[in-house]
């Protein structure tokens, strides 16, 4: 991991911090409203969405971490389509937490899923709705 | 009778009402029902509302067979769910949009009418024949849970309006 990525940041993550939600499939935005859709939100079964915080790095540092931490830890190749990004204020709207773990460094999970499945597609609703795209060209 | 009585606004010739007559009439008819719903499922205008979320439905399929399709983790796509969604896709009136499918990350199928980040209502298809259900139209939302039976629940048919409303 390249120094640059390792910046310090604060443990506890400001209102004001930007997420990147790496989009790792075509389903996971739409290119004729260039919005996120809620499927990039959908958590994992273990209720854990993994994002990471892009506070201070340019856009080929946040890439870069997506080609290297995202896409490199997956089993098989996938494609890096782009970032669904949102404000971490924009999650404790939602009522969930972020638990920034940094591993690795910078990364976080969005946690406090609710059990009920509607509800969590309610959230994924939110969020996506809150959410820039940025495509990666 | 329930087909006859069904109100216009759910009217779809596909779906497939219980038979609960014990006559010999009532098979009859029945038989004459499916008859008529193989015929219209030929017909390019009437049948093309089911066949178009039959192809979304075997493509997404196709493309969601293994697990860790999203490259999350995501769950393989779930066979029963995916029957389910096809009794689901039944149900559908002609009038609306024929919705987006999509795998869930727990393998479910999904059904989605989508305008825009803020006018968008889904709905997941779970192989017990639950449906869980969110919207966001604007500012309001709405969520919950139906059951699949034999006829589509108003209030997913409502909430399908609104997001073209």
């Amino acid at each position: 991991m390249p120094e640059e990525f390792i910046l310090q940041l604060p443990s506890a993550v400001g209102p004001n911090e930007s997420l990147a939600r790496y989009l790792t499939h075509s389903n996971h935005y739409n290119l004729q409203t260039r919005s996120v859709r809620p499927t990039a939100f959908e958590p994992p079964s273990d209720l854990r969405l993994s994002v990471f915080r892009i506070n201070g790095l340019d856009i080929e540092h946040v890439w870069k971490i997506g080609q290297v931490n995202v896409i490199g830890a997956m089993s098989r190749p996938r494609t890096l389509y782009g970032i669904g990004k949102i404000k971490a204020s924009a999650v404790s709207h939602v009522h969930l937490d972020i638990d920034p773990d940094n591993v690795p460094p910078r990364h976080a999970c969005l946690v406090g899923w609710p059990e009920q499945k509607s509800r969590r597609m309610s959230i994924a609703q939110e969020l996506a709705a809150s959410a820039s795209l940025i495509l990666r060209s | 009778m329930t087909p006859l009585c069904a109100s216009n606004v759910k009217a779809n010739l596909f779906a497939s009402h219980r038979n609960l007559g014990v006559s010999n009439d009532a098979d009859a008819l029945e038989e004459k029902v499916v008859d008529l719903q193989e015929k219209f499922m030929q017909s390019i205008t009437l049948g093309s509302h089911y066949w178009e979320t039959l192809s979304s439905l075997t493509k997404a399929e196709a493309e969601s067979a293994a697990g860790n399709w999203d490259g999350y983790d995501a769950r393989p796509i779930d066979r029963v769910s995916c029957l389910r969604a096809i009794q689901f896709s039944k149900l559908l009136p002609m009038s609306v949009p024929t919705p987006e499918i999509h795998i869930d990350t727990d393998g479910e199928v999904r059904f989605e009418w989508y305008r825009g980040p803020c006018q968008v209502f889904s709905v997941a298809v779970r192989g017990d024949g639950e449906l869980a259900y969110a919207g966001l139209f604007g500012a309001n939302k709405a969520y919950g849970t139906e059951y699949l039976g034999d006829e589509l629940p108003n209030v997913l048919l409502d909430n399908i309006y609104r997001v073209y409303a």
